[in-house]
């Protein structure tokens, strides 16, 4: 059984200068994000690279962990594999990812407006998650009382 | 016998727009995928395509996994171009099913064309592996 499993958020982008909620949640049965990569999908088009078409900030844990910013850029052309940064973030079960995507794209053409040049976008966040070991879902009903309170002390 | 072989299997898109779903088997001689690669005949279908993977009826990758994640351009050292699994995916036989999407909107002149994946297939026992590792580096 394969323990890791690249999760995608997708974020579509339709207006210049849009800030774009993230408010995921992941299944309850990963345990750990361990990578990252956050790049622009499709929508864009140029002949050269962009350094910065946007920036995103990501929390964990239902905004308990704040855990990365980055820029997310523009590639003309196809290069290297992409690469996940890394990443170890213990999951609690059922929380939220959260934050948002900030689109900071220049307008390369100062006398066109820019409604005529904006083009809209899709970027994903691919999170590289590990499922829990020996993850068994139990019913907080089937749970005996005294052994939660053990469990808490 | 021989510890790599690289498998290939042929995905053709006829159309824009098309979703192809593809089944094939890997080698019964080899026991462990280590990567995958990608190969289309042109960067402009590659942006927003996407594939889904499963390799002996365990997940890979989702249905709307980029195919962009597995592929690079031709300047990559062979050795480098191929995603590497970290952990153990089984070979030896096992069925390899998933379905690739091609992106709307892309230059009909391009069309129809084969989307070529390969499967880097060894027989070597399991060692977790570094994405991105270098071939050099692990042999100095």
């Amino acid at each position: 059984m394969t323990k890791i499993r690249y999760h995608i958020i997708q974020l579509d982008v339709s207006e210049y200068g849009q800030v774009v909620e993230i408010r995921h949640r992941l299944p309850s049965n990963y345990g750990s994000c361990t990578g990252y990569v956050a790049r622009h999908v499709k929508g864009i088009s140029s002949d050269v690279d962009i350094p910065e078409i946007g920036l995103v900030a990501v929390e964990f844990n239902s905004r308990k962990q704040l855990y990365f910013n980055d820029l997310v850029g523009y590639e003309a052309q196809v290069d290297q594999l992409p690469e996940y940064q890394e990443l170890n973030i213990p999951l609690e079960s059922g929380q939220l990812v959260t934050g948002f995507y900030l689109d900071t794209q220049k307008n390369p053409y100062p006398l066109i407006d820019i409604k005529e040049w904006f083009r809209p976008y899709q970027v994903a966040i691919y999170l590289k998650c590990e499922l829990q070991n020996g993850k068994k879902h139990v019913r907080s009903s089937c749970i005996h009382p005294v052994a939660a309170e053990a469990a808490a002390n | 016998m021989k510890n790599h072989k690289f498998q290939q299997i042929r995905i053709r898109i006829n159309a824009p727009g098309d979703s192809v779903r593809f089944a094939a088997e890997t080698d019964k001689l080899y026991a462990k995928v280590r990567g995958v690669f990608a190969s289309v005949p042109s960067d402009q279908v590659l942006v927003g395509a996407t594939i889904g993977l499963k390799i002996n009826g365990q997940d890979v990758f989702d249905d709307a996994h980029e195919v962009r994640m597995i592929s690079c351009g031709n300047q990559v050292a062979p050795n480098n171009k191929f995603f590497r699994f970290e952990e153990h995916i089984e070979a030896g036989g096992s069925t390899v099913e998933g379905r690739y999407t091609d992106p709307r909107g892309t230059n009909p002149a391009l069309y129809p064309y084969d989307v070529k994946l390969y499967l880097w297939l060894v027989n070597e026992t399991h060692q977790p592996e570094k994405h991105g590792e270098k071939h050099s580096e692990k042999h100095p």
